[in-house]
């Protein structure tokens, strides 16, 4: 369990000390709300058969076994919001709980703590144990409310991974603090905030150390049509047992203001600079560019947008013996159009070339080929049909991701299709949806030269579900998965869900749920499993 | 070959947008100067939600368990219903009239979005940076997401999960589903941990964004493996598909195919281990010891 109890409590403390000292004090007056109560207990029960690879099936998520507490979630209000609370837990006392606590503390602080845990299988030999990773986040803060000249807000994260194998990554921890307090005027609002991390990575040979972050921020606020915003940070590291860190500044502004109702500029500068590094081969000293966008609806129903944006990169190479500077220049374009009240497409293009890209040197001294990309490109054609006649529809999208790199006669692409279709039936009582994905991972590499396979892979993806409402209080649902990769993998993937809710007429929830789902990897049978789940749930509310 | 910009090209790379975005302001003009002038027509009355109720009485039923309801109804100074809707007190004179309201539901995203900004002002640090995410130009709504399409009188979600998503992004659904897949679906990740649906996508956080979840992977390293840092490359998705990928980790390529990517000339380099699963450059994120990446 992670060393973190210290810092609920805490956070508690603060927003009931903002309660005691202004909550109580709000000006009260009739909101015609009563005070409520309420609570959900949620009992589960899983049966879950595993013929193959466990870890493989484990490899995201351990669920739940045998009967279990599923949820609790307890909500509370008075007419005058001295204290709004909303607690949810799910899965208490499994591998993979996960909470979220709410408070509202007399409009005057909100307080946000949510915990997740994760066991998961992140090595699929046999000698290795789950891999347990926690994320705990806790913010508190003044609430959002018009005419506040002053806000504040707090944070705490704490996050951490162990149980890992001996050969690989090492466990390690994270603890984030963060405060920001903030002023606003008629016209402007400053942010003024600090924020420290302390990662430790406990075994191994990675660092360990602390950074802290200042920043200010600058924004105008008096115009619904313009804005200018600008912010300054600047963060310092150390680390454990070196007498050097790292430590760099961030200066940003942007500019936004709508000419027209049609027609908006902006543009937006930024520059990065490290002061000191711990790096010994190649790192970006300085990194500016600068951004213009327009955003621009010549006509009903049609849309465009285009930006620039260009930058400059201090690159210091491997032998931290010279700086090259290396230019990059990124065009976009964006159109989105409605002929029709039925049919809606879309386009958009991007590409980012990069000059006198960097290069280094081997360590037999020799002058390399450079490795940095020399053109990237996407491009992204999309539409959505609606016929005014049914309720259904039909959208698709294709996209094609490309990178070149000259100096190394490299040519990648990832191609991305995909192809949805839903149809509800008239009343609502009976709705399906049908969605297909394509992905390829195209390479200009030749295949290797022993095993004589290629590199390239893709993916054939094929989802369908059905919702059956067949009374005000009993639905059906059904859906089917399949995913078939080919290539450098091959496997293919395929499960079958079958699920029904069902209401009491007490306000009991009933909820049933069966999964079927096999995996098959042909190049490593080893990994292969059969998952059988079947899932109850009985809820009740008081 | 060294070569630098000189300072004035620098210079007039940063100041020239700048100058003309600002004499578009100037040429323009703003709103923030203009005063009402002597003989414009008063502001609406405020007529008191109470009266709103005694019609509406199916919303105060709804409203009774709605958090969001009660914080803006007991708030100091608050007009409860007309906080959103407007001052309401020519309706209340003549109840077929509607239109001297503010037509939250059916504005356009970013007209509508105002009520929601009056109090939320620290959504996109004001309203016209809002106004310039991609969500605001698709015409979504504040309420489409937290609300789920229905009104924000009875069900106000305050962070929508993935199914509020996918209802849109369809696409990213599927993707989740393939063999290697960030666990969204298993309930591990969410939408936001990634994505700012308030904000402008941003190119340059790639990497910072990774790190947020994966902090082994950032650094400082002694040793750092140039592609993840992200100033003239992607970052983590040089190797890595955010979503889903038929390959183990989320990487684009298999074995060496994924080095191959830029270490073209190294097709034939001791055949046939792979880069790092045989054990060979395994701090493929960065080393603190080995310039090659060498595993300790």
């Amino acid at each position: 369990m992670l060393r973190s109890q210290q810092t609920i409590p805490a956070a508690l403390a603060v927003a009931l000390l903002m309660l005691g000292a202004t909550g109580l004090r709000a000006e009260e007056k009739p909101t015609g709300y009563q005070a409520t109560q309420s609570w959900t207990v949620g009992i589960g029960a899983q049966i879950q058969v595993i013929d193959g690879n466990e870890r493989r099936f484990d490899q995201y998520v351990t669920p739940p076994a045998g009967f279990y507490l599923s949820r609790l979630a307890w909500k509370q209000s008075d007419p005058h919001n001295r204290l709004a609370a909303d607690l949810y837990l799910r899965d208490i006392g499994e591998p993979g709980p996960s909470g979220e606590l709410w408070l509202l503390a007399g409009n005057t602080a909100a307080l946000r703590a949510a915990y997740r845990r994760s066991a998961f299988f992140s090595d699929f030999s046999s000698a290795s144990d789950r891999t347990r990773r926690g994320d705990l986040i806790v913010g508190v803060g003044s609430p959002p409310g018009p005419g506040s000249r002053y806000s504040w807000q707090a944070s705490f994260g704490d996050v951490g991974v162990r149980g890992r194998p001996a050969a690989g990554p090492r466990d390690w921890r994270t603890r984030n603090s963060s405060a920001v307090f903030g002023w606003r005027g008629d016209q402007y609002a400053v942010d003024v905030r600090y924020g420290r991390e302390a990662f430790d990575f406990r075994t191994g040979g990675s660092l360990s150390g602390t950074t802290q972050t200042y920043g200010l921020s600058l924004a105008s606020v008096g115009s619904q049509n313009t804005a200018l915003t600008g912010s300054l940070q600047r963060d310092t590291t150390d680390l454990d047992g070196r007498t050097t860190g790292v430590d760099g500044w961030t200066a940003e502004a942007a500019l936004t203001h709508s000419v027209r109702d049609n027609l908006s500029l902006s543009a937006e500068v930024r520059q990065r600079k490290i002061g000191q590094t711990i790096t010994e081969n190649a790192y970006a000293r300085r990194n500016s560019s600068v951004r213009v966008e327009a955003n621009y609806v010549p006509a009903p129903h049609l849309s465009a947008k285009g930006f620039w944006q260009t930058g400059q990169v201090d690159y210091v190479d491997g032998r931290q013996l010279n700086t090259i500077t290396a230019d990059t220049n990124t065009l976009g374009l964006d159109i989105k159009h409605r002929p029709s009240r039925e049919l809606e497409w879309r386009a958009r293009f991007r590409q980012r070339n990069v000059g006198d890209r960097p290069r280094s040197y081997t360590v037999a001294n020799t002058l390399t080929n450079s490795l940095i990309y020399s053109a990237v490109r996407r491009t992204d054609v999309s539409f959505s049909f609606t016929p005014p006649s049914a309720p259904a529809g039909l959208t698709g999208q294709w996209q094609h991701d490309w990178w070149r790199n000259n100096s190394q006669g490299a040519r990648n692409t990832v191609n991305t299709t995909v192809l949805t279709a839903w149809w509800q039936q008239p009343g609502g009582q009976l709705s399906a949806n049908a969605s297909f994905t394509h992905q390829g991972f195209g390479q200009a590499v030749a295949p290797d030269p022993v095993t004589h396979r290629g590199y390239a892979s893709r993916i054939n993806s094929f989802v369908f579900g059905l919702n059956y409402q067949a009374a005000p209080d009993t639905a059906f649902y059904a859906a089917y998965t399949t995913v078939v990769a080919q290539g450098a993998n091959v496997d293919d993937y395929g499960r079958i869900t079958v699920g029904a809710n069902y209401t009491t007429p007490h306000g009991d929830k009933l909820l049933g749920e069966l999964n079927v789902g096999s995996f098959n990897d042909l190049l490593t049978p080893a990994l292969d499993y059969d998952a059988d789940l079947l899932r109850v749930e009985w809820q009740r509310g008081f | 070959m060294v070569r630098r910009a000189s300072p004035g090209f620098r210079v007039v790379l940063v100041a020239l947008p700048l100058a003309g975005l600002l004499f578009a302001v100037m040429a323009n003009g703003s709103d923030d100067s203009a005063k009402p002038a002597a003989d414009a027509p008063k502001a609406p009355a405020v007529a008191g939600s109470e009266l709103c109720m005694a019609c509406h009485s199916d919303v105060a039923t709804a409203q009774q368990d709605d958090w969001h309801s009660r914080a803006v109804a007991s708030r100091p100074g608050s007009s409860n219903c007309e906080e959103c809707h407007g001052p309401s007190a020519a309706h209340t004179g003549d109840p077929a009239n509607v239109r001297t309201f503010y037509d939250v539901k059916h504005a356009p995203a970013g007209r509508s979005a105002q009520a929601c900004l009056s109090c939320h002002q620290r959504v996109g640090r004001n309203a016209a940076l809002w106004k310039a995410s991609e969500h605001a130009q698709a015409n979504v709504r504040c309420w489409g997401c937290h609300s789920q399409g229905a009104t924000p009188h009875n069900r106000t979600i305050r962070r929508p999960d993935k199914t509020v998503c996918y209802t849109c992004h369809r696409d990213e659904q599927a993707k989740f589903e393939m063999t290697s897949h960030h666990p969204v679906n298993e309930g591990r990740v969410d939408c936001s941990d990634c994505h700012d649906p308030h904000a402008r996508q941003s190119d340059r956080a790639k990497t910072d964004i990774c790190a947020s979840c994966h902090a082994e992977q950032r650094g400082p390293f002694v040793f750092a493996h140039g592609a993840i840092s992200g100033e003239l490359t992607d970052g983590c998705l040089d190797c890595h598909q955010a979503h889903g990928s038929p390959n183990q980790r989320l990487l684009r390529y298999t074995g060496r195919g994924l080095c191959l990517q830029c270490h073209a000339d190294h097709a034939l380099h001791f055949l046939p281990r792979t880069c790092w699963s045989a054990g060979c450059h395994s701090q493929v994120h960065g080393s603190n010891t080995s310039p090659l990446l060498f595993g300790s």
